[in-house]
């Protein structure tokens, strides 16, 4: 074996250019198809955990049946009752995996400084989950990103009728920490209702076209505001991503047996968004891939049947030194396999370049319809670079397969008496 | 039994539309030991025949039979396990891999029949030796002359012990002094190990020093006799 190895890797340095050129296209193709993945695993993460952590919807959202479809012209009927809540905590009690279980009530109304009204987008949640999510989103976020979208304020709204407001409300409303608004929304019985608030946070919404109608009320207070005492979801949070489908399945089963008329959902089936991101980061994916794909496949062919042409005198020497057919196939392959595994090689060190160059530089870049640069990040993703190694193996291996097939079926007298 | 018999070999090939009939009917046995040139003009078939001995080329009709077994029944696999374990071979260009040293040019066909390195270095060594080139054993082909070039495949043909040699005008591209001494050396190892030699030429110089001399014209047998 060290022999056929030795022989391969020797004639790929007897034709360094040649070699050289193929392994780059391969260290190419790897780079830029590892980097890509780092990439997208950045969006998808980012985007993943704006969804669970920094939205405030968990890993999963539990609604009232029909909710999603029919709550906003029925409010009253699709709100959780507390006599729910309570069943849903008592139902995740116990189990480790589950973090949190916070009621929210997601409002809409609007808010006035006493001469200006506009429209607002607000969220219900209790002060002491909102610091968890958020104490979350910190671990996971750049840091710099993080401070720059919280702008202003301690953060807590301490007491119940502190609200964080989206810094283009507050332009709107010419709205300062401290600041003093009412808040007009109608009740789920119809009725019109006021109550004041104070500004405690001002924050980047992100997102352009929610951030001059973004408001974050406690929970208490939405439902002071809209006169109820349910909730219209819950988001459970928990404490790993993968827990996501067992607790699902588990509170789907709970629900029926307890008879509780409750669904529930994923983050992913609740972000649209994420959806649409991923979709079009896969396509984009798969399109880089294929041309990677025929690059390299070009390359090593090219590279191979080349090297089988100069080579068809000494194939046919080996043949009748007793080679058999397979083994000049071997042969080839080994030197295919050798032009995979190098070219993985640069190209896993044209990846750690490029994720230390992103590292140091600290790129940003603004995304369609957001209000502010992202910093841009590449992840290191262990299983892409051994995916991408496997698969370019593979295709330098499928690739030689042919010239290698040609070869190993050549006439013997007729390769000898190659010129 | 003889180690070689052909039975009314014929040969065929397709040159474009035309059909070249490279031999015509042969019959020829060649017995253990023999050192036996096949000569004649150019053209007049010895490669061909040398291609059917080293079973590297099937006839169009006739038999090759080697050690009594008919060549044209083995299987591909069947056969390059015959010529890696029965049949050595030299050629006029000496065919060396390009890329491997002397010593690794004469192990190859023991690694190929999966030897040990260890088992494969110490006979291609003992070959080397025999030749007189261990010295140059780390050379690779490019620096060693066209006569040394030469040496290390015979070494290389003879390092499994062959039943038979079979060398395709090993001299024609070297000058007559190393000629001379490269068909001494075949002579030596035939007389020493009894191994069989069958090689083709047109230099008559060359046929001096052979048991028998087989002359081909024109894809047959013109005239067969003894050495002197």
């Amino acid at each position: 074996m060290i022999t056929w190895i030795r022989i391969a890797l020797r004639n790929l340095m007897k034709n360094a250019r040649r070699s050289l050129i193929t392994i780059l296209a391969i260290a190419l193709g790897f780079g830029s198809v590892t980097l890509f993945a780092g990439f997208t695993e950045y969006m998808y993460s980012g985007n993943r955990d704006v969804a669970i952590y920094g939205r405030g919807g968990g890993h999963l959202t539990v609604f009232k049946k029909g909710f999603l479809e029919k709550g906003r012209l029925d409010p009253a009927r699709y709100l959780i009752t507390p006599e729910e809540i309570q069943a849903v905590r008592e139902i995740v009690q116990g189990n480790p995996h589950v973090l949190l279980v916070s009621p929210q009530l997601h409002i809409s109304g609007l808010l006035s400084n006493g001469k200006i009204s506009t429209i607002f987008l607000g969220r219900g949640i209790v002060p002491s989950e909102l610091k968890l999510f958020l104490e979350q989103m910190r671990t996971r976020v750049n840091p710099k990103f993080m401070k720059e979208l919280e702008q202003s304020g301690s953060g807590m709204m301490d007491k119940e009728y502190s609200v964080t407001v989206s810094s283009g409300l507050a332009r709107l409303l010419e709205l300062k920490l401290g600041s003093d608004a009412v808040a007009m929304a109608s009740t789920i019985d119809g009725q019109m209702n006021l109550l004041d608030v104070e500004v405690a946070k001002i924050i980047d919404a992100g997102v352009e076209s929610i951030n001059d109608k973004f408001m974050e009320v406690p929970f208490r207070f939405a439902q002071n505001l809209v006169d109820t005492d349910g909730a219209d979801r819950l988001a459970v949070l928990l404490e790993d991503l993968a827990y996501t489908a067992p607790v699902r399945d588990m509170l789907k089963k709970a629900f029926v047996q307890r008879g509780l008329d409750l669904e529930v959902k994923t983050w992913e089936q609740m972000s649209g968004w994420y959806r649409r991101v991923k979709g079009l980061f896969d396509v984009i994916f798969a399109f880089l891939f294929l041309i990677v794909f025929i690059i390299v496949t070009m390359s090593v062919v090219n590279t191979m049947s080349m090297a089988v042409f100069e080579r068809t005198r000494e194939i046919g020497t080996l043949r009748a030194l007793g080679f058999k057919r397979r083994g000049v196939q071997w042969l080839f392959a080994f030197e295919s396999a050798l032009l995979g595994i190098l070219g993985s090689v640069g190209g896993f060190v044209l990846s750690c370049i490029g994720i230390f160059l992103v590292y140091v530089i600290e790129p940003t870049w603004i995304p369609p319809g957001m209000t502010r640069g992202v910093p841009i990040d590449i992840k290191f993703v262990p299983e892409a670079m051994v995916l991408c190694f496997f698969f370019l193996l593979a295709l330098c291996l499928i690739a030689s397969f042919i010239p290698a097939r040609r070869a190993a079926r050549a006439n013997i007298v007729d390769a000898l008496g190659h010129v | 039994m003889a180690l070689i018999e052909i039975n009314s070999v014929t040969k065929d090939y397709l040159l474009g539309q035309t059909v070249v009939h490279a031999l015509r009917g042969i019959t020829l046995e060649i017995k253990e030991g023999e050192f036996i040139a096949i000569w004649g003009p150019s053209g007049s078939g010895k490669t061909t025949l040398l291609n059917l001995v080293g079973a590297i080329d099937e006839p169009t009709s006739g038999q090759v039979r080697f050690e009594g077994q008919v060549l044209s029944t083995f299987t591909d696999d069947q056969r390059s396990e015959l010529r890696n374990r029965s049949i050595g071979f030299i050629f006029q260009g000496f065919n060396l891999v390009p890329v491997l040293s002397a010593l690794e040019n004469v192990m190859l066909p023991l690694q190929i029949r999966g030897l040990s390195g260890k088992e494969a270095f110490g006979r291609a060594m003992d070959r080397l030796e025999q030749v007189g080139l261990s010295d140059y054993s780390n050379n690779r082909p490019d620096k060693l002359s066209g006569g040394q070039q030469q040496r290390v495949s015979i070494a290389r043909a003879l390092v499994t012990n062959p039943l038979l040699v079979i060398a395709d005008e090993p001299t024609a591209n070297l000058d007559s002094d190393t000629a001379m001494k490269i068909l001494g050396l075949m002579r030596l190892l035939n007389s020493e190990e009894r191994t069989t030699f069958v090689f083709s030429t047109h230099d008559q110089r060359l046929l001096s020093n052979v048991d028998r001399l087989v002359r081909l014209e024109d894809g047959l047998v013109s005239n067969e006799e003894k050495g002197q």
